[in-house]
């Protein structure tokens, strides 16, 4: 069983070639960080496997109905955009929007594990025009999460976020994942991507240049070739230490 | 809850004000009695003729450019919008002023309400046309705005080639907006519109809800923008439309009572709709209460009054806007 099959996706826009040839599976239980310079076409992806944007080959997920679609898989884009100001509460709940017929205990239940997860339940009540950016950065992640789908996509979730949220949030995601949830984000911390990930795929110029667990791919030869970059490495409680020291 | 059942009270209460103050001179039990039991031939005229009809199209009309209102400022995520930005109301306003100028209202008294509701229908169609199959919100809004002005420029041409003053005053003081003299027709011409505009937005509440994350967001959460934007659009133009339609040019309601609930309703667009229905219903009803009471020998328009509360009220929300965006 998969939660995602991305075939020779490609997108042309104004003559331009944005991504050309992409294919990957996802499973269940997979954490897929999409790693890439600015402009290699992670947000552009992100998008178009479900169908925001015409394009040519094919991703399973934009291939069924909107209401299957919203069932199977929530998003996160990269600005966080929220019109009015509602309360974190029913900011979060707008994730049950697909599940009209469901429970409405189902739904509560839903809404709060995602105030727990993403710690908010202290401002669950507080209107989002009185949230600092990390806090509605937060709530979004959290209406995310309340879709309940089998796959997550985020864009940048760690952004806006200080650096200890970004360890937790990509934890909530790691964690997920090994629930049995797919999530694919796109990722720039290097280091939270070697950690966090179990499967990175780097883009470079609208192409797929590599693909596997970071370990792996992660190489110094491909950060040098795809970022220009030269990295530390280490260890610290088993998990791999990555960071950025110089540009080559 | 709590706050619409207040305003709906609120709106009873209006509602019976509405029926019973007006200069013929008898007390309330002989006009409810009239109203309701048909006793006192003179005053069940007035009851049943004259103050029903009014106070029925009050209430209508108010609720029409409130939710109409609510869904506007939902649909482009913005505080400031209104109703009218889609330009149906002054094409409205222009199928009266051809029904006034062309003598049709002497011959026929329904015309005008039905020219008015022609030029709602015509303009969208042509909404439609203008922005396309897939047009977002700017293409709508910009047709709306180029409808307005070609509303706006025909109704001058008429005025301007009008044949004696008394014609062009007449045009002029129906576009101010007024529920003075209206009858029962006016009811059930703009009511079934208004029921089918309601209806369609009704059904916008989920969408509008999503669409508070942005159109990518609203997509993957099973809404599909265009017909979200049908839907939308029909409802804001049946409800502008048909309100127009018999009571003429009656602003700022749709802008201010939304904007003034958003906070209380807390500020999804869905819990909005009804409480800014309710809201507008209030406001016109109260605006129309005070035309008769506040110098009623000289028949103050109810559009002139909205318009005098709503402009400062409207600068006042600019400078509260700029006030929070520095």
């Amino acid at each position: 069983m998969t939660a995602l099959e991305v075939e020779a996706l490609s997108l042309t826009r104004q003559g331009e070639r944005v991504l050309s040839d992409i294919s990957f599976t996802l499973r269940p239980g997979e954490f897929l960080g999409l790693l890439g310079p600015n402009g290699a076409g992670k947000t552009t992806l992100l998008r178009a496997l479900q169908g925001l944007l015409p394009h040519e080959g094919r991703s399973s997920l934009a291939q069924i109905s909107a209401e299957a679609r919203a069932r199977r898989a929530a998003f996160l884009p990269q600005a966080r955009d929220l019109a009015w100001p509602m309360a974190v509460r029913d900011l979060v709940a707008l994730g049950r929007l697909p599940w009209t017929g469901a429970a409405r205990s189902d739904d509560h239940r839903a809404v709060a594990a995602a105030l727990t997860r993403m710690e908010l339940e202290a401002l669950a009540d507080r209107p989002a025009d009185r949230l600092s950016g990390g806090e509605l950065a937060r709530a979004l992640i959290a209406r995310l999460l309340a879709q309940e789908t089998p796959l997550l996509l985020a864009d940048e979730p760690g952004a806006g976020l200080d650096p200890a949220r970004q360890i937790s949030t990509m934890q909530v995601f790691a964690d997920l994942a090994r629930e049995g949830r797919a999530v694919v984000a796109s990722v720039h911390d290097l280091g939270l991507a070697a950690r966090f990930c179990t499967r990175v795929l780097v883009l470079q110029e609208g192409r797929l240049v590599a693909d596997g667990p970071p370990a792996e791919v992660l190489s110094d030869s491909l950060l040098d070739q795809v970022f220009g970059l030269r990295v530390w490495r280490g260890e610290a409680g088993g998990l791999p230490l990555l960071a950025p020291i110089a540009l080559t | 809850m709590k706050l619409t059942l207040s305003l709906a009270a609120l709106v009873a209460l209006l509602f019976v004000a509405s029926l019973l103050i007006g200069p013929a001179a008898f007390g309330p039990l002989e006009a409810l009695s009239a109203l309701l039991r048909g006793e006192g031939e003179a005053t069940v005229l007035v009851m049943r003729e004259i103050r029903l009809p009014r106070a029925i199209l009050g209430l209508l009309t108010g609720a029409s450019l409130g939710l109409a209102g609510a869904a506007m400022q939902g649909w482009l995520r913005n505080p400031l919008a209104e109703p009218g930005l889609i330009g149906v109301s002054p094409m409205a306003s222009l199928g009266a002023v051809l029904a006034l100028q062309s003598g049709l209202v002497a011959a026929f008294a329904p015309a005008l309400p039905l020219a008015a509701l022609a030029g709602a229908a015509l303009a969208v169609v042509l909404l439609f046309v203008l922005s396309g199959p897939r047009g977002g919100t700017l293409t709508v809004i910009l047709a709306g705005v180029a409808l307005s002005a070609l509303a706006g420029a025909l109704m001058s041409l008429v005025l301007n080639l009008s044949p004696n003053p008394f014609a062009a005053s007449e045009i002029i003081f129906w576009l101010m907006g007024s529920l003075a003299d209206r009858s029962m027709e006016h009811v059930w011409l703009a009511a079934p519109v208004m029921a089918a505009g309601a209806l369609a937005l009704a059904g916008a509440g989920r969408g509008l809800d999503a669409l508070s994350l942005g159109e990518d967001v609203a997509r993957s959460l099973g809404i599909s923008p265009e017909g979200l934007r049908r839907r939308v659009v029909f409802g804001v133009a049946a409800l502008a439309g048909a309100a127009t339609s018999v009571a003429g040019g009656i602003g700022f309601v749709g802008l201010v009572v939304p904007h003034l609930l958003r906070r209380a309703t807390g500020g999804r667009p869905s819990a909005l709709l009804l409480p800014s229905a309710l809201g507008g219903a209030a406001v016109i009803l109260a605006a129309d209460l005070a035309t008769r009471l506040i110098l009623p020998e000289r028949d103050l328009k109810l559009g002139v009054l909205t318009a005098l509360i709503g402009a400062p009220f409207f600068i006042h929300m600019i400078l509260s806007l700029r006030k929070a965006t520095q």
